[in-house]
């Protein structure tokens, strides 16, 4: 019972190895892994500029479409990787969008000089959300939430000076051309905003990349899994909510100020009810939550699939159908269709870092 | 000490020592207060009274403690599910600097091969034996000078509690870190430790050296239940 060993031994006799059957192994740094990467990449390029080349109305949509993905991108930072259901960020949303058509109407700044605002006052307003979490905790967050998405709408009817109260506000055109450096026309409008969506949504996705292989991601995601634990292990638990609430808060407050430029008129009734909220969570859900691509095809799924089924079914019909399509897929895939595929994918191969010993069941 | 959940106390001026190196254990029965006085003492629980840590007042806050040299393994075992297992071992050395949190990671992983063998699966893959094993490293990946452990053997089988049991043994004698372990599993318990106290809903009502509980059938049936 009292070993007394000095240097340390091995106290416990290893599991037996797991099976593993015919799977492939991918070495981190290997060609193959690198093709695989450059492969990728050259496929979202083309992707791209495939996109580039549609008509006006659907690269519009299109950029609807990745507006929406990067707000879920920033849900994805509290609901996915910490774990706080947020339905609030139809506000944040609301928030950035308004920053910028404030900005831009009442001071006639150009659109582009505002959106480091309206991540700014995202980021305060995420912050302040997630300050409650220094006393309260679990579904009574969610409820802080939920008042600022329901309190969103008022707050803009309160000040119509600033807002256009119900009438809300619309940002003239010549705000919304491209910038003459671009050699861009007002024809090539659509163009222009889809590039700048874009352009936001990687910037977004990177951060998120970053902030998740830094000592903070791990903290939300270790918050998330046991809060009780993670405290008692020293992560301090309140603060890695705030900033969590605050990466979130800027990231959907630069969808907002997006969503402004692509719309070009804002009104409280909108997009910033908790309609949006509800929107951007099922979009989360169906993608695959607390996964990187997640958002992505949940936006699509989102924006793109009422659309179809429109085509489809006439009238009321189409909601319905929608919703309960909806239920199928989470039914179907309940971590979602990206965190389904993940899972797929791990189940066939392995991602090692080099210089990792092959396992024993499998010799090379 | 005292300490409990909102006015209500549930445990009541309770006074315990754990010399440097030692092995003391808390034996109590389900509900007797144990989990309580654990996380009263890590800061996880407001508390009243005075906890003194190598002279000074213990801080309060969890994150200070670990700081100081405290450290936890908590009840059920507290697993990071979804975090690989080496992020489970870093988040245990976050108030450390990295190379010395690396070169841990060896250790630990060395110290207990499956854990170096896992180290890239999710943590919640890991049996119940092996969920336990990690919690204890990442507990020593802070390098503490105390760890309180919560019911250690809670859930696993026989077989894997004497493992478990052995390397807490092991590292009590190589690193000598200090160790206060609350257990209902008397036997084992009160054969690895030197210092032994009895919790009685919320009361201690008994304390001496754990030799001597063992050797007690009285003191062993009265207030273990004849374990
Ligand atoms: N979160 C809590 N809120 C209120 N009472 C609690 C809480 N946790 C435990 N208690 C009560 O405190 C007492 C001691 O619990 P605990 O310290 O968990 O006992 P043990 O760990 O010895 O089984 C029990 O009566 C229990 O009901
Ligand atoms: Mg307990």
């Amino acid at each position: 019972m009292t070993t007394t060993t000095t240097p340390p031994a091995p106290a416990v006799a290893g599991a037996p190895p797991r099976p593993s059957a015919r799977r492939l192994r991918l070495v981190i740094g290997s060609t193959r892994h690198r093709l695989l990467v450059l492969g990728s990449w050259l496929v979202v390029a083309l992707l791209v500029l495939a996109a580039t080349g549609l008509e006006p109305y659907r690269l519009g949509q299109l950029s609807g479409a990745v507006v929406i993905a990067t707000a879920i991108v920033g849900l994805n930072v509290v609901t996915g990787y910490t774990g706080l259901l947020s339905v609030g960020h139809s506000a944040l949303l609301g928030v950035g969008a308004y920053t910028t058509g404030v900005l831009v109407v009442q001071l006639n700044l150009l659109p582009l000089i505002t959106v480091p605002a309206a991540v700014l006052t995202g980021a305060l307003v995420g912050a302040f959300v997630g300050l409650p979490s220094i006393r309260i905790r679990g579904l009574y967050l969610a409820m802080v939430t939920l008042a600022l998405a329901v309190a969103f709408p008022e707050v803009l009817r309160a000040l119509p000076e600033v807002t256009g109260g119900n009438s809300g506000l619309s940002i003239p055109l010549r705000f919304l051309a491209p910038p003459a450096w671009t050699g861009l026309t007002l024809a090539d409008r659509p163009l222009w905003t889809f590039l700048l969506c874009l352009s936001a949504l990687l910037v977004s996705m990177l951060l998120v990349w970053c902030v998740l292989r830094s000592r903070l991601g791990r903290d939300m995601r270790a918050v998330r899994d046991h809060e009780a634990a993670a405290e008692s292990f020293g992560v301090h638990v309140a603060r890695t909510k705030i900033l969590a609430f605050t990466i979130s808060g800027g990231i959907t407050g630069l969808a907002g100020a997006m969503l402004a430029m692509y719309v070009g008129a804002l009104s409280p009734a909108g997009s910033f009810t908790i309609l949006k909220a509800i929107e951007l969570l099922s979009g989360l859900v169906l993608g695959g939550v607390a996964t990187q691509l997640g958002p992505l095809v949940g936006a699509a799924v989102v924006v793109y699939l009422p659309v179809l089924l429109a085509d489809v079914v006439q009238g009321q019909g189409s909601g319905v159908l929608f919703g309960a399509l909806l239920i199928v897929i989470v039914f179907v895939m309940p971590e979602g269709v990206v965190g389904r595929l993940n899972k797929l994918w791990r189940q066939r191969v392995d991602v090692v870092p080099r210089g990792m010993p092959a396992p024993v069941a499998d010799p090379p | 000490m005292s300490a409990g959940y909102g006015a209500a106390d549930v445990v009541h001026r309770i006074s315990l020592d754990v010399a440097e190196g030692e092995i003391a254990v808390v034996l109590g029965a389900n509900g007797a207060g144990k989990t309580t006085t654990l996380r009263a003492i890590s800061g996880v629980l407001a508390r009243s009274g005075v906890v003194q840590f190598d002279g000074r007042p213990m801080p309060t806050r969890p994150e200070d403690t670990v700081r100081v040299g405290l450290s936890m393994v908590p009840q059920g075992r507290g697993t990071l599910t979804e975090l690989t297992v080496l992020e489970n071992l870093l988040v245990g050395a976050a108030v450390r600097p990295r190379h010395e949190a690396d070169a841990d990671v060896e250790k630990w992983c060395g110290f207990f091969p499956v854990l170096g063998e896992r180290r890239e699966q999710k943590a919640g893959s890991l049996s119940g034996g092996e969920q336990q094993m990690l919690a204890i490293a990442r507990a020593l990946m802070a390098r503490p000078r105390l760890v309180l452990l919560d019911e250690p053997s809670l859930g696993l089988a026989p077989i894997v509690v004497q493992r478990v049991f052995a390397a807490l043994a092991d590292i009590n004698a190589t690193d000598g870190t200090s160790m206060l372990i609350v257990e209902q599993n008397a036997d084992l318990a009160l054969r690895l430790a030197r210092s032994a106290h009895v919790l009685e809903a919320g009361r201690l009502v008994a304390s001496g050296a754990a030799a001597d509980f063992l050797d007690d059938d009285r003191v062993r049936s009265a207030y273990l239940g004849g374990r």
